[in-house]
């Protein structure tokens, strides 16, 4: 199967985006100033400049590309531990969100460890220790230490638990 | 004088010093771990700062600097694989070394050089950064947007394959960089009615997305690699004497002077500096033959020249607010979240901090020195760190420093939009350092750029007829189109020899 030249699909993907830069800007409202370009000219030169550079690279780069033939990134396999991987960062950050940071660190590193250990074989009490440990560290030790506050989670204000 | 043992002694004070050590041994290991380097320690405890004195600060964010780029000399001798871009040159006869069975001299080498280039080239930016925030004082708007400019072409003229696809990443961080209220007019652009857009991008969100989060994704997708054994029993003693130095001071000194002068370049750092002295270095030696093959000079050359790109970068960050690589692009990031502004005023009205800074970096230098030769015989087990657990947690103080980024869950929705586009980037193909770059200078540009036209009543050409500010644009411009103007002169010669 004859793969798609990468540069292209960059090219259209960059120049739908400055495209819309380029639509955005001109509804921002117009301001009279005296001799300075206004607030609109960096945008447009942003948009201006990736949709010409686009074009220039779709025009200069592709050939080459297709000519060096070059190895893809990663197999199937490869993109699909990266995608679960997202969802799980996705998935903490949903966490972090509803049940507080200090539960969601230890659950979600736990499912980290098991989640990048490949083949590897890992002790299940030793990750949870270590998951426990840093989690509770790293929480204890910004909201106590530094003062920095952590998200609580929703869900426990809602149910009127406070949490530590 | 005073003023810096003053200085000194403010790093010297026991959590200072602790916080000092514990980063720079931190880093180093990170940047012993080839993939990770101590520019992701930076970016991991950028958030840790928020909370803690400038000083406490500094001190950590330094260690963890001069830790990481020295560190990274490690991996490229025991098993050929750098530790990071800064140290590939080091590959070259750092392995063919340990192949060889030299691999302590080697190591001791690779640990002397680094001091060399990193103290001494600190020594240098104490003296050229006050002697050019000087120089920098009698700069106007003009002259400032035209250095801003050149940065930025530097970096796409002389980084990626392709000029175009720079261009694009250049353009993308300045588009990020409108985003929020204009410094100027204070029109809103591109928030669409939310609040948290109205500061602008977090410069920690992005970080964390398309630095820390999309590494740990992608170098899961590749897969996990694993490292070859190393003998560790060898490895002991300092393996160098007077005649190592008095043999290779030519090469140390070539090796410092490209890795200062690159260094200062906005942008390139210690990943450009180690291949092109290697280069020069290998073109001017009496036998070129014997270089890749376990040369010692291959290994001085390349650490001294990577770790004196430290200072080469420290000067125009403190002198003229102008990054000169990746990390201190994470340094500068860290003087505004405590509020200060590095630029030609900033050694002027806050000389004990930027003497600190100074003095922590020299200290940091030395303390990996030390370290690092007591240590010496444990580094292989470095290289077999638990990636899995290391990983693990490196994401969730990403979050955690997102989150604290601005006390909103906004900051790490951001960081799980940059991590997205971290990615889509890499298979793309587009790099990463213009968009950076363009992105912390793009609010400068715009600024001095509407300040030099409004200064100049709207006359464009201002730019061009003030001498100083057209050298910085000429260079710029240079930069950009000079890979474009060689590539047409070599079609030319082509086609005429057809």
């Amino acid at each position: 199967m004859k793969r798609i030249n990468r540069t292209y699909i960059m090219g259209v993907l960059v120049m739908a985006l400055a495209a819309w830069i380029g639509w955005q800007t001109s509804k921002m409202p117009t301001r009279f100033v005296t001799n300075e370009p206004g607030p609109k000219l960096f945008p447009y030169i942003s948009a201006i400049g990736m949709a010409v550079c686009a074009v220039l690279s779709m025009i200069f780069d592709a050939p080459k590309e297709a000519k060096e033939n070059k190895k893809p990134l990663m197999d199937k396999k490869g993109w699909l531990r990266v995608g679960l991987l997202v969802g799980e960062f996705v998935l903490f950050a949903v966490g972090m969100n509803a049940i507080g940071f200090w539960i969601t660190s230890m659950v979600g590193m736990l499912a980290f460890f098991y989640t990048l250990k490949g083949e590897k074989k890992i002790n299940f009490w030793v990750a949870l220790l270590i998951a426990v440990a840093l989690g509770s560290l790293c929480y204890f030790g910004m909201t106590k230490l530094f003062n920095i506050p952590m998200p609580k989670g929703t869900l426990w204000k809602a149910w009127g638990i406070n949490m530590p | 004088m005073a003023s810096f043992i003053s200085s000194l002694l403010v790093v010297l004070q026991p959590l200072n010093l602790l916080a000092l050590f514990a980063c720079a041994v931190i880093g180093v290991i990170l940047g012993a771990i080839p993939g990770l380097a101590g520019g992701m320690g930076i970016t991991l405890i950028l958030p840790l700062t928020f909370a803690m004195t400038t000083e406490l600060s500094f001190s950590m964010l330094l260690g963890m600097y001069v830790g990481g780029v020295s560190g990274a000399f490690i991996a490229s001798v025991l098993v050929g694989i750098p530790g990071s871009a800064s140290a590939i040159a080091t590959c070259y006869d750092g392995y063919p070394m340990t192949k060889n069975g030299k691999a302590a001299k080697a190591l001791s080498i690779g640990i002397t050089g680094s001091f060399i280039g990193t103290f001494f080239s600190v020594l240098v930016a104490v003296f050229a950064s006050k002697f050019l925030a000087n120089v920098a004082m009698k700069l106007g708007p003009w002259e400032y947007f035209s250095l801003c400019f050149m940065a930025v072409s530097l970096v796409i003229g002389l980084g990626g394959k392709s000029v175009y696809k720079s261009l694009i990443a250049a353009f993308m961080g300045l588009f990020l960089a409108t985003i929020g209220t204009d410094q100027v007019s204070n029109q809103m652009r591109f928030t669409f009615r939310n609040y948290n857009l109205i500061g602008g991008i977090s410069v920690i969100a992005l970080l964390m997305g398309t630095f820390a989060l999309q590494q740990v994704a992608m170098s899961h997708g590749q897969g996990n690699k694993e490292m070859p054994k190393v003998d560790g029993s060898k490895l002991g003693g300092f393996g160098l004497t007077g005649k190592d130095f008095k043999d290779n001071l030519g090469t140390i000194i070539r090796g410092f002077v490209i890795g200062l002068g690159i260094g200062f370049l906005p942008g390139l750092g210690g990943g450009v500096a180690n291949m092109i002295a290697y280069s020069q270095a290998k073109k001017s030696s009496k036998n070129p033959e014997a270089w890749g093959k376990g040369h010692e000079g291959g290994v001085w050359i390349s650490e001294v020249s990577n770790n004196a790109s430290i200072g080469g970068a420290i000067i125009p960050m403190l002198a003229l607010g102008i990054p000169g690589d990746g990390t201190t692009v994470m340094l500068l990031s860290a003087l505004t979240i405590h509020g200060l502004q590095a630029g030609p005023l900033f050694i002027g009205s806050h000389p004990d901090l930027a003497n600190m800074i100074f003095a922590a970096l020299l200290l940091a230098a030395v303390l990996v020195f030390v370290v690092e030769l007591l240590t010496k015989r444990w580094f292989p087990k470095l290289l077999h760190a638990p990636y899995h657990y290391l990983y693990g947690a490196i994401v969730m103080i990403c979050f955690m420093g997102a989150f604290a980024s601005g006390n909103t869950m906004f900051g790490v929705y951001q960081a799980l939009v940059f991590c997205v586009f971290g990615i889509l980037m890499m298979v793309l193909d587009i790099p990463m350092s213009p968009l950076m770059l363009s992105y912390i200078l793009g609010q400068k540009l715009e600024y001095y750029f509407r300040l030099g036209c409004s200064y100049s009543e709207g006359n464009y050409f201002s730019f061009f007829t003030r001498p100083i500010s057209c050298i910085f644009l000429l260079i710029g411009l240079y930069s950009l189109f000079s890979p474009l103007i060689k590539k047409g002169i070599q079609k030319a010669k082509a086609r005429k020899a057809v």
